[in-house]
């Protein structure tokens, strides 16, 4: 069994000293100075807590060297053998994460763990995609990439999980990232990267096979069917990005993951708008929005579908809009309500309201909160 | 001299573990046993008078009813079938054998013995379901009698007892529900139900075979249905309503009154799902609560057996305004004795034949008889006395935790989690409850989806003295304490019962398993053609 790990030193650094992320040299310096600690070898440090016990002697472990999982590996005396894949610059750059990623699926790695936050899962999204499975340890200042385990201790379970399943089921899982610079001038802008493959959760699901147990990709299909089986001509359907729509943009013809595409009478006439091209459409004839739970917060708009923005959603008109997700990903946000945050106070307001959400078995309702105002009362 | 062994259980006032082995019988199926031509009773030629009195007995039956070949039995002796199922029985671990706490949500209370006697007297047990009204006085009497007392129970004004089973009377609730909505014109209007994620899975799946389009609300924070989402789902398209309180959790929904207010303020119907009312006798009613309709399974709350999945029954309860509406017959109280009343034009006509399994409303209300309404209460006392007590226990063992507020106690049953102790050790809830079996006890996780990560449902009725809660903490304390310590044995057990792992991936292949004996015989020979049906 080959197991990767991947230690971003420089990730966290920036929000513990307020300074809302860690993306560049100059603020990973500034963050120093001001006393900033790395937190992202002691995540990793409590995963290897729960996972290394778990694995048998004959493991191999591939790293990168020095601070990227070298010296974590060695000081931690991990069962089995160490080997480093990838030897980084000192101190590291960005690109250190994708190179060792790189090599590790060039290793058949089963699974990359890696620390940090967004910024190293985009690394990692923008060097393997979803060619090697890979899950996030929590250690970064923004995580709103769905490709992190709710802590540490649970990333290593989750991976130790998987790993006793040979070939265990995996689901792509969105990489979110906010433009910080934009975010330190106070706009929240936040896109999708792309998509990791990480393990599916079992809490949420029974584990194994089992007979009644519905995986997550075919509870999208389901979904669909349901969603394709509804639409009506003469309608035009802007739906937007995430993995369960991804299905229904499959079952249309072929879409893009990330972008928002159109569907007209059953079939797919457009991929990848952008905002005035969704208003053009929107202002042309009856419109509806299909949209999912994006990132691991469960926003419905205003993060990694910004091109939905709030003219076009006034054009479509707030009633027209669908929603669609897994029962798994509404039982992950544990109670806690969807979240909008379109940029414009009064559209999130009038979103606000409770929500139909599709599911693979019937609908389910759902709260629906504007982002901002949990903020201000937080 | 030499000390004479003690049997006692119990060191330092609490109950050792068992050293438990279940038995291992290498038994066959029934109809490999047989033997042709050997019999379990000869039953005697009859003479020449009886023959000649008798004449061509099969000439009378309609020829529509003749076997053409006799059916395809085993041949085997009394004894053979004695052996052959006490046999089995040992392999199993039945309710009477052990402390049966584990599987939550289905209140597997004792089963007192004496009511068995009476439903197996001849009495009841050689009562033809069509017999004249006259001839059966006695049983009407009987269920007349358990009705006044179901509807006392519940504040409902009538009660049905043909659904057979739990999810029948859920099913036969939600027909109700049809039926009364198209009696007034509302039918096609109202085309949606509500339930919720933590009532029983089978309150969204009756509805749907109802043909209804079923909304899920999903638990708030603090465990409880959402009620903001909730009254965003009614509208003039609600037909029903079909909630469990207390919900699978144990948590007891104490604004149930607003939910059932608000569903009547758009015209639903609000069913109760009292399948499990163990924590409710005699304190909380169906009607307070704000409901119109609702089912009590006998087989929990009123200790009739669960019989491996029936026969069982589902008494359906409704006020007067849906009382038109439920199956028939019904039986009514007349001046001149009871009557069987088929005559219900509003009725949703049949769930199930005749008027259920009539023996169980026997055992329910010889068991109603015996504890009197005082006794009533103090099983839903006890039971969540017990509860509390097991949970207080409960808590003391290393990686569990109990989800949701704890502001207010649990009633009847509780949801643990052992998310904790999957994350430090890697053993499975499922897994620590199969372990048990080595001990001779066992636990349930939960329906699914798991909305509780790494679930254990256990509920421990009134049934169970304290020595009892005890030794099952102790024999899961042991549990806990292997897989901490020792994983690799709770992973691969249970290790004293005869059936070790299933493999669940044959469950998936139709091909790989049968059902029957016919099923099974079909399947080996290649399929439904070759056995010509």
């Amino acid at each position: 069994m080959k197991i990767g790990l991947i230690v971003n030193p420089v990730s966290g650094l920036g929000g513990t000293v307020a300074l809302k992320g860690s993306d560049g040299a100059d603020i990973q310096a500034r963050a120093v100075a001001l006393g900033a600690i790395p937190r992202a070898a002691e995540r990793m440090a409590e995963a290897l807590g729960v996972l290394a016990p778990r694995v048998g002697p004959d493991t191999i472990w591939l790293t990168a060297g020095g601070p990227m999982g070298a010296d974590l590996a060695s000081g931690l005396g991990l069962p089995g053998t160490v080997e480093i894949v990838h030897e980084p610059a000192r101190p590291s750059a960005a690109d250190d994460t994708g190179r060792a990623a790189v090599a590790m699926a060039q290793r058949d790695v089963d699974l990359i763990l890696f620390a940090g936050g967004d910024g190293t899962a985009r690394d990692m999204v923008a060097a393997i995609g979803a060619d090697a499975p890979a899950l996030g340890v929590p250690s970064g200042v923004k995580m709103y990439s769905a490709v992190f385990a709710v802590s540490s201790r649970a990333a290593g379970a989750l991976a130790a999980g998987f790993l006793a399943r040979a070939g265990g089921a995996t689901a792509l899982r969105e990489v979110m990232d906010l433009d910080e610079a934009a975010y330190r001038a106070g706009a929240v802008e936040t896109s999708i990267y792309g998509y990791l493959s990480a393990p599916e959760t079992t809490s949420g699901l029974q584990g194994g096979k089992s007979a009644s147990g519905v995986g997550e990709r075919t509870e999208a299909m389901v979904i669909a069917r349901k969603l394709r089986a509804a639409m009506q001509t003469g309608v035009g359907y802007l739906v937007g990005p995430g993995s369960t729509l991804a299905e229904l943009k499959e079952l249309c013809g072929g879409g893009t993951l990330i972008g928002v595409d159109l569907v007209r009478d059953g079939g797919m006439t457009a991929r990848d708008l952008d905002g005035a091209a969704l208003l053009r459409e929107a202002a042309s004839g009856p419109c509806r929005i299909v949209t999912t739970l994006i990132g691991g917060q469960g926003f419905l708009f205003g993060r990694g579908n910004r091109q939905i923005t709030p003219d076009v959603l006034r054009a479509v008109g707030v009633g027209h809009v669908d929603v669609a997700a897994t029962r798994a990903k509404l039982i992950g946000l544990q109670g806690r309500p969807l979240l909008v945050d379109t940029g414009d106070a009064d559209l999130d307001n009038e979103l606000a309201r409770p929500v139909r959400v599709t599911t693979g078995q019937g609908e389910v309702m759902v709260r629906v909160r504007s982002a901002s105002a949990i903020e201000e009362n937080e | 001299m030499k000390e004479i062994a003690s049997f006692r259980r119990d060191e330092n006032g609490k109950p050792k573990n068992r050293r438990y082995h279940q038995a291992r019988w290498d038994e066959p199926i029934i109809f490999e046993l047989d033997q042709p031509g050997e019999r379990g009773i000869c039953v005697p030629e009859a003479s020449d008078t009886i023959r000649e009195a008798a004449g061509d007995v099969l000439a009378r039956l309609p020829a529509g009813m003749r076997r053409s070949a006799p059916p395809a039995l085993p041949q085997i002796s009394q004894n053979r079938v004695l052996r052959h199922y006490l046999r089995l029985s040992q392999e199993n671990l039945g309710a009477d054998f052990n402390v049966d706490i584990g599987q939550g949500t289905c209140t597997m209370k004792y089963n007192p013995k004496v009511n068995e006697h009476i439903a197996r007297s001849h009495k009841v047990s050689e009562l033809h379901p069509h017999q004249p009204a006259q001839t059966v006085q006695g049983m009407l009497d009987v269920v007349y009698r358990f009705e006044q007392i179901m509807k006392e129970v519940s504040g409902m004004d009538r009660f049905s007892f043909q659904p057979r089973a739990g999810s029948q009377a859920i099913y036969a609730n939600a027909a109700v529900i049809r039926a009364y909505h198209e009696a007034n014109g509302e039918g096609d209007q109202r085309d949606e139900v509500i339930t919720t994620m933590f009532s029983h899975p089978s309150d969204a799946a009756c509805a749907v075979v109802c043909g209804y389009k079923v909304i899920t609300i999903m638990p708030d924070e603090d465990g409880y249905p959402d009620f903001e989402a909730f009254k965003a789902a009614l509208s003039e398209r609600t037909a029903g309503i079909l909630f469990t309180n207390p919900e699978d959790t144990g948590v007891f929904n104490p604004r149930i009154r607003e939910f059932t207010d608000a569903a009547h303020a758009v015209g639903a119907i609000c069913a109760y799902d009292q399948a499990n009312a163990n924590g409710l006798l005699g304190i909380t009613r169906t009607l307070e609560a704000g409901f119109d309709l609702c089912h009590f399974n006998l087989h929990k709350t009123f200790s009739t057996p669960h019989a491996c999945g029936g026969p069982a029954c589902g008494a359906q309860g409704a006020t007067a305004r849906l009382a038109p509406f439920l199956p028939r017959p019904q039986t009514v109280k007349t001046d001149n004795g009871y009557v069987i009343d088929d005559d219900m034009p509003q009725s949703v006509g049949k769930v199930s034949s005749f008027m259920g399994v009539l023996s169980m409303v026997v055992r329910a209300y010889a068991w109603v008889m015996n504890l009197g309404a005082d006794g009533l209460r103090e099983v839903a006392e006890i039971a969540t006395l017990n509860n509390n007590y097991l949970m207080h226990e409960m808590l003391k063992l290393r990686g569990i935790e109990v989800p949701y507020t704890l502001e207010s106690p649990r009633i009847e049953q509780v949801r643990y989690s052992w998310v904790k102790l999957f994350e430090e050790t890697g053993v499975h809830s499922g897994e620590l409850g199969v372990r048990l079996a080595d001990f001779g006890l066992h636990y349930w996780t939960s329906h699914h989806p798991f909305v509780v990560p790494e679930p254990a449902t256990i509920e421990p009725t009134e049934a169970y003295s304290r020595a009892d809660l005890d030794e099952f903490v102790r024999a899961l304390a042991q549990v806990v304490d292997e897989a901490y310590t020792d994983p690799e044995k709770v992973k691969t057990a249970p290790h004293a019962c005869p059936i070790h792992k299933v493999d669940e991936s044959s469950f998936e292949d139709p091909a790989s398993w049968a059902v029957t004996w016919r099923g099974y015989q079909r399947k080996l020979s290649g399929g439904d053609q070759a056995s010509g049906g």
